[in-house]
Parts: structure tokens; sequence; C-alpha cells
């Protein structure tokens, strides 16, 4: 039965422009917010492949004015949005383009709260004041090294952590030229990251049609492609479709809580400084069996999103949950064949076994506690770091 | 500050030029059209009298103009808004978005589809206009290219096709 449920909400404020020029879009798509002097921000990276002359060369015949600040850490701090907060001011910005995931991002959402109210608001979002003033317009420019929180309601700047829906950036931009060839590591870990995100969408208790709608776009983006970008990284159309199934992937995941996976695979990363997609992508087969053998779901159609339509039309319908596990352990068996130094367990990402006990035991992964059963959490932590596919 | 600096992303000389050229050129042939073609004739007929449009390209042009007389005869308006009552805008959001259509790498129809055009005034005035521009391509641009630029080539009798391609080149060229 396709029926909604008696009530849900759903919020995605973002403009998507993605394809070939999109980027050329950014002067009008400006304008129309009344923005007419957008500041950059990006990392000394990105800027020294080029990134900020091609975003420069979008603006070229718009006559206007661009500011680039390509100095964005790893590590972004207060003490650097201070400083930005003073530049943006004294030279008259009116928005802010993120060039860049992660940290970039981070800093935009930062800088935006600050400077369309003040400084001290950071502080007082980070202890749970909402926002009180409508952010200045924030427009994000997608690539494929991603945290997976750029286009959500989260960002985290040193110790504090900020969550607003004013964060979500209002527009976002995938252009092929901005989707540069990362590590293939790098790009796989993305693209676990988005799978996790749009596959515990797909099996939360609070899913509703457009969850699972953006879930299904995600993991289709990714099945069909992520093979092929890492065999042939200059697959312009496929890193573009992993960059719209990263979109896909956080706007559904912004609209639930975060599940197991991603809480585990966040907490894991931080205790063994790794990139958090790895985790994810070796837990989340252990995972569905777990959900499978708890029978705890009611989602019987996983196979469609995982295999798609064709598949799944062609599958037993007892056979098809165990079909979407398997299909997820072949891509992380292709993956190894594929990517160099690809992991083929938790252990192989520096995790050691005393680690697990404690990342339950500290509370690191103190999202999922409560929410999940702690015996739960430590089999899935247990299985994945025995387990080597 | 280090890492930071203020530009002024220069300009874009010879696209503009050539995007300049083309809009000058479509717009005499839209003129020439109405006189040649029946179906541009009743297209423009069935607008209301008076009738202008313009197709530009965002944000400084360049710009063609198109309207109907007092005797409802088709004209091209040259490429100044200034003064000009304009019932219908086409506007092409960026100058690489209009060289993709007029390097014909893109129809009207798929540019608007993939988001190029913003169309401010009555939407069938809008369609009118697009069909025109197709009929308009068809007379100007051999086969092959025109396949690319417009959604569907129409099957003209040839010999009609091209007395009518020599007139509208003839009015386009020489406004005659």
């Amino acid at each position: 039965m396709f029926q909604p449920q008696s009530a849900y909400a759903f919020y995605s404020p973002t403009k998507v422009l993605s394809g070939n020029k999109a980027l050329e879009n950014l002067p009008v798509e400006l304008d129309g917010m009344n923005a007419v002097k957008p500041l950059i921000l990006t990392t000394p990276v990105l800027s020294a492949r080029g990134m900020e002359k091609i975003v420069a060369s979008a603006f070229g015949d718009s006559n206007l004015t661009i500011g680039v600040f390509s100095g964005v850490p790893p590590q972004p701090d207060l003490r650097l949005i201070r400083e930005l907060y003073g530049l943006y001011r004294d030279n008259g910005y009116d928005a802010i383009i993120a060039l860049g995931g992660g940290p970039v991002l981070d800093t935009a959402k930062a800088l935006n709260i600050a400077v369309s109210g003040r400084p001290e608001d950071l502080e007082s979002l980070a202890s749970g004041n909402p926002l009180t003033k409508k952010l200045r317009p924030l427009a994000a420019i997608m690539n494929l090294d991603l945290s997976g929180c750029e286009m959500t309601r989260y960002a985290s700047l040193g110790p504090l952590s900020l969550t607003s829906p004013a964060l979500i950036p209002d527009l976002m931009i995938i252009d092929s030229r901005t989707v540069p060839e990362e590590e293939q590591k790098t790009m796989a870990a993305t693209a676990l990251m988005s799978m996790t995100q749009a596959v515990e969408a797909c099996l939360h208790p609070a899913r509703n049609p457009l969850t699972d709608a953006y879930a299904y776009g995600a993991t289709r983006f990714i099945m069909e492609n992520i093979t092929n970008v890492m065999r042939n990284p200059s697959d312009r159309k496929g890193r573009l479709a992993l960059a719209n199934a990263a979109f896909f992937a956080q706007t559904s995941f912004d609209n639930l809580a975060p599940g197991m996976v991603y809480e585990l695979g966040m907490a894991m990363s931080r205790s063994c400084q790794t990139n958090p997609g790895l985790i994810m992508g070796m837990l989340l087969p252990h995972f569905l069996l777990l959900e499978m053998r708890k029978e705890t779901t009611d989602r019987k159609d996983l196979y469609l999103f995982i295999g798609g339509p064709e598949a799944f039309a062609g599958t037993m319908a007892e056979a098809s949950s165990r079909k979407a596990v398997d299909r997820i352990v072949e891509i992380l068996l292709e993956l190894q064949s594929i990517v160099a130094d690809f992991p083929r367990s938790i252990r192989d990402l520096g995790i050691k076994k005393e680690d697990l006990e404690k990342i339950v035991a500290q509370g690191s992964a103190a999202g999922v506690r409560g929410e999940h059963d702690p015996q739960d959490i430590r089999n899935i932590m247990e299985k994945a770091w025995e387990t080597r596919f | 500050m280090n890492h930071y600096k203020e530009m002024q992303p220069g300009s874009k000389p010879i696209k503009r030029a050539y995007v300049a050229l083309m809009l000058w050129f479509v717009g005499r042939a839209i003129e020439a059209a109405a006189r040649v073609d029946g179906v541009v004739k009743a297209e423009f007929d069935g607008l209301s009298p008076g009738f202008t449009f313009s197709l530009g390209v965002m944000p400084q042009g360049p710009t063609m103009i198109v309207g109907k007389d007092d005797q409802g005869l088709v004209r091209y308006r040259g490429w100044d808004p200034e003064g000009q009552k304009i019932d219908l805008k086409m506007k092409i959001k960026n100058l690489e978005g209009a060289i993709l259509m007029f390097t014909f790498q893109e129809s009207t129809a798929l540019a608007t589809a993939r988001n190029r055009l913003i169309v401010d005034g009555e939407v069938p005035a809008a369609c009118a206009i697009v069909r025109v521009l197709d009929i308009v391509e068809v007379y100007l641009l051999p086969k092959l290219i025109a396949k690319l630029a417009v959604k569907r080539y129409p099957d003209w009798f040839f010999g009609e096709k091209i007395r009518n391609r020599i007139r509208i080149y003839a009015g386009a060229v020489f406004g005659l």
C-alpha cells in the first residue's frame, strides 16, 4: 500500500543546481537572494588545485566583486570566525559561498551565524538557545571529500556543536568542474558514508515518503556509480552522481535522528582518527544482519533501494533482505580489489579490540546509547572487528 | 589577513560579441521570416497588437528586441530595451548558457528544461516565441546543426524551404 503515515514533516530549503555550467548560475542566484558581494571560503589545497579560479571565472561578466579566503584549516576554531567576521563586515560582503566540504562548510555556517547577528550567537546556539535572526545567503559548492553534514542543520567548530535548521545552505551547486578527482579512498569513504545515511534512513522507524524518496535516490546513485568511479576516477558523470547522492543522503539523514551505524562510525573515527565513512562501510553489513535476525524492521523492500527495481522484482520476498546485505558486501569486496589499502575490517583501520568496549563504556557513542541496546552495539562492533570481508 | 584577496572577475568579450552578433542576426531573421513563412506570421498574428519581446543575457545583455508595429508587421527593434514597452522578457541566466544555445549545443526547449532561461511574461506568448525561434533556426541552419537546435525538425517541402531560406537570409543580412 502506498500511503503516507498519519503525520510527518520534512524540511529541505536548499535550491539545487547540478550539471554542466551550473556554476555560472551563481551570480543570478545570489541576485535573487539580494546578495551582490559574496565571500568565497575554501581550503589552501582546493585553492592550489585551481578550484577558486574556476569559481571566480563563473562571475565573469557579472560586474560583481568577490572576496576569496583560501585559508580554511582542517580544524577551524572561534578565533578564525572572529577574524573572518571582521573581514566580512569591513569589506561589505553580503553572502557566503563555501567551496569544499567538511571544515569549509563548518566555517561557513559558523561565520553566517556571526555575521547575521553577533559572534556571541555561536556560543548561545551551542548552549541550546535558538537563533533569532534570519541568516544571510549561504551557497555550497560540493565535492567528493565530505564529512556527511554539509547540507544538514549540523556544524561543529572546535568544542562547539551547532544545530539549527537555519544552518542548511540555501543553494547547492554540483558542477563537474568543482567535483574533481579525489583519492580513490576519499571518494569511496564519502560514498560509503552517504550509503550508510541513506540505508539507515530507509530503516528508520520515523521514515516518511520524502525521506524514502531521497534515500532511494542516494542508494541508486551510489550503487550504479561507485565501482565505475573507483575504476575510472575521470568519469565526470559518475562523480557528479556520487556528489548528488551525498546531497540526497544528507537530506534524508537530516530529517531523521542519526542512526546507529552513523553514530558508531563517528565515535570510532574520533577514537582512531580514521575517515568515518570507511568505518561505516565496514559496520553496515553487520548492522543489517542484526536487523534481519531481530526482525525489528517492517521494511521488506530494502533490496529495491540497494539492488534496483529489476533485481528486486526478480527476487523472492523471503530472500530479499539477505540479497540487500549480500549486494553491499559485494560492493565492499569490489572496492577492496580496486582501491589501494581499502580496509577489509575495522581492525585494518587501527581500531584495537580493547577500544571497542571503551567506545561503548565511555559514552563516545553517546547519541546511540538509550536508543539502541548496548549489547547490539557491542555485537556489531565485535563482528566488524572479527570479520574480514 | 593571509590567504585573502578581493577580485573583480574579468569579462568575456569574445563570447559576448559572438552572442550579440547571433542575437542581431536572429532578430533580423525573425522579422524576415514573419514576412516569408506563413506559420511564423500566424504565430505573431495570434499575439496581442503591439506585442514586443526581448531575448537577452543576464545581467547586462546583449539583448535583441522584436515586436509588432502599428500595422501588425514584425520588426527587429535593436538591442536597447531603454524606453521600449516589452511584454515578454526571455532572459538567459548567464553568458555561458547563451553560448550553449547559440552554438546549438542545446535547443531552446532543452535550455529551458535545464533552468538556463527566465521568462517574464505570459507563458502562451513565450511558447509561441519558442516555436518561432525553432522555425527561424531551421531556416538559418543546415539540417545537421538545426536538428540539434530544435525540438523536432519539420518535414518541409525541400524547394519551399530553400526558397524561404534565401529570402530570410537576404532579409537578415541586407534588410531586403
